[in-house]
């Protein structure tokens, strides 16, 4: 389409100079029509790397029936890079993932510290010290009729611990309903 | 029939003689035509005649011939490792094993692969600076930017191909260098997981960096390269002012220039190949996703924006490399000056005002750390004051200043600009000596200071 118009506007340069504007309407509009495309096939090309599934592990996945967490502990999911509290109150689940560049925090007595730089959390997830600006983010949690506990590591929610049936209360998201 | 078996005898008897004419060297007089034709290749790449002042070693120092040397050899070690690697996550570390322990000079090619490619990066770099010290950008903002271009892209291909060995180092060096891109406001994550395939480094990022690393970043490169030294070509050659009067009689470009190009190569790929035979590139354990070391560093040419990242993200993180960033983008349209260009870093006076710029700015460094370090003893609690007063800050206000007084000293543009450029320059030149000594908790540790045990 664009290169039509430009050949056009070659042959129209033999032409007398009235035809001016009308080629310099098409050499900028074939310009145009060629930045549109380059930018729609950047797009396209973007659209592509971003698939809709997940490449990686789930956002949403169950980590245990209720039961598994004894009171007053706190369990490290390894696997999942998660920690589970288990409180008077209810349960809770935050990230083991620094805020600060991604490590993944290890447990001290008094809380949380990052092997990569140093920073220190308290026992809820939240900045002592050291280079990292956020608290640990919490996640949103929801038990289903079993008392399997879910959790959703892509949507944080504030730092408390909630009885189990509030949590069944809550809902989860597509793979719950 | 005995025809036959004379002439074939004869053709046999003939045949040392044959393949001595068959491959006879092809004329050599530059009046026939077919010679001519067989130049014309290599005078597309040099012009029939150079300079003396061409010739001479410190005008280039040959930084540009040497950045597309390591490029073919990187190109050339590469597609021969590509024969073992297996870019999976479950692969990737074994292929590497086997290259290093198994397979016949492996662990030569995986040495040359990874010097040329750190090589490559402070090649490039030198470069760029060499052509900004000359204000050889005059008149060339076209290929100042295709140069540009090559080194982010030559950044990104050092990068990619860092994680590809998967071990320990490489999966978190990548894990903390991508996660600087969190902070970046705006766009800063969704880029992230655009190159990451995910929120975080795995399988998905393996098979993205490598089909980055082996096709679409060497073949951009390529053709940049290309158009670079055919825009060089177009442009006249070395950038030169009228005020050079040394050396500018021409001499042809063959034999002078080619063959004091070709010593050169061979001489660069003779210490490359000394250098891989004599150390080994490291291959650590396979990675432990859940448990990174202490410290985990970036590579060296982002460790000095790690280093920032801890003072402060959105100075060290967004504000410095911005400025840095945009002066290197804008430099040949703050700079329009004609003179002077080819001279390095101008005449005697411009000379001098960059000279103290740059003392002024390793002072001030060393300053601005030595305050930093000991005000919080190598940590810092979060707290507003670190992000505004720390030495990122400091280096960038200095350049603005910087900019303003040497450019009315000097009044001269370019003056201002390249004073400005070396102190945001000092400043990463420094902040990655400071990363280099980081230890466990990212404490500031000299090179002859033990760190505590158990790291
Ligand atoms: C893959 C990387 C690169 C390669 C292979 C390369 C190659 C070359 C070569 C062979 C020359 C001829 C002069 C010389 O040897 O210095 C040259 C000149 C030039 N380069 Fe590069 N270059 C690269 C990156 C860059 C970068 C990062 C910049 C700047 C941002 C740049 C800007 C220029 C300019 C403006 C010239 C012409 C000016 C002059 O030499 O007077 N190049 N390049
Ligand atoms: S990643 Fe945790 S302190 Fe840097």
């Amino acid at each position: 389409m664009a290169k039509k118009k430009k050949n056009n506007s070659e042959e129209s340069t033999s032409e007398s100079s009235n035809t001016k504007p009308r080629r310099d309407f098409l050499v900028t509009g074939g310009a145009i029509l060629l930045g549109v495309s380059a930018a729609s096939s950047m797009a396209a090309v973007v659209r592509f790397a971003s698939p809709d599934f997940s490449t990686g592990a789930p956002t949403s996945f169950a980590l245990g029936r209720a039961s598994d967490f004894k009171l007053n502990t706190l369990s490290w999911l390894r696997d999942r890079d998660i920690f589970v509290i288990h409180d008077k109150i209810g349960f809770g689940a935050f990230s083991a993932k620094c805020t600060h560049l991604g490590c993944i925090v290890q447990r001290t007595s008094d809380g949380f510290k990052c092997p990569c730089h140093g920073a220190c959390f308290g026992p809820e997830g939240e900045v002592l010290s050291g280079p990292a600006r956020r608290d640990l983010p919490w996640f949103h949690l929801w038990a289903d009729n079993d008392g399997m506990i879910w959790v959703d590591s892509a949507s944080e929610v504030a730092a408390k611990t909630l009885p189990l049936s509030q949590l069944k209360q809550q809902s989860g998201d597509e793979d719950e309903s | 029939m005995s025809g036959f078996l004379r002439t074939l005898w004869s053709n046999l008897l003939a045949i040392p003689s044959n393949i001595r004419t068959g491959l006879r060297p092809l004329p050599t007089d530059p009046a026939k035509p077919s010679v001519r034709m067989r130049r014309a290749f290599f005078y597309h790449l040099h012009p029939m005649t150079v300079t003396r002042r061409a010739l001479r070693p410190f005008v280039t120092m040959g930084l540009g011939l040497a950045s597309i040397t390591l490029f073919v050899l990187l190109c050339i070690s590469g597609a021969l490792l590509m024969v073992y690697y297996d870019p999976s996550a479950t692969g990737a570390h074994a292929s590497l094993m086997d290259i290093q322990y198994a397979v016949p000079l492996g662990a030569f090619l995986r040495s040359l692969h990874r010097w040329s490619a750190h090589a490559m990066v402070l090649v490039v770099v030198m470069h760029m600076f060499r052509v900004a010290s000359q204000g050889a950008y005059s008149g060339r903002q076209l290929n100042w930017t295709i140069g540009l271009s090559m080194l982010v892209l030559t950044m990104g291909l050092a990068f990619t191909g860092y994680l590809l060995p998967w071990d320990q180092r490489s999966y978190w060096a990548v894990t903390v260098t991508a996660s600087m891109l969190d902070h970046f406001p705006l766009i800063g994550e969704s880029f992230k997981e655009l190159f990451l395939g995910g929120s975080s480094v795995g399988g998905a990022t393996l098979l993205r960096f490598y089909a980055l690393h082996v096709a679409w970043l060497p073949v951009a490169v390529l053709v940049l390269m290309a158009l670079h030294l055919w825009r060089l070509r177009k442009d006249g050659g070395l950038a030169i002012g009228s005020h050079v009067s040394a050396d500018v009689e021409k001499v042809p470009a063959w034999p002078h220039l080619v063959l004091r190009e070709a010593s050169y190569v061979l001489v660069l790929l003779a210490v490359m190949f000394v250098i891989s035979s004599i150390f080994s590139a490291s291959l650590g354990g396979a990675p432990d996703i859940h448990h990174p070391s202490n410290p985990e560093k970036a590579p060296w040419y982002f460790l000095w924006l790690q280093e920032m990242v801890s003072y402060s993200v959105p100075v060290g993180g967004v504000l410095y490399p911005v400025a840095l960033v945009l002066l290197l983008i804008g430099i040949p349209l703050l700079d329009r000056e004609k003179s002077g260009v080819g001279m390095w870093f101008g005449p005697p006076k411009a000379k001098l005002v960059i000279m103290s710029s740059i003392l002024l700015a390793t002072g001030a460094f060393i300053l601005f750390e030595f305050l930093y370090m000991s005000r919080s003893s190598g940590l810092y609690v979060a707290e507003i004051g670190t992000d505004i007063l720390n030495p990122a800050t400091g280096m960038l206000v200095l350049s603005v200043l910087v900019f303003f007084t040497s450019g009315i000293l000097a009044a001269s543009t370019r003056t201002a600009c390249l004073s400005a450029l070396f102190v945001l320059v000092i400043g990463l030149v420094g902040f990655m000596l400071v990363g280099v000594c980081r230890g466990p908790d990212w404490i500031f540790y000299w090179p002859w200071q033990e760190w505590p045990h158990g790291f």
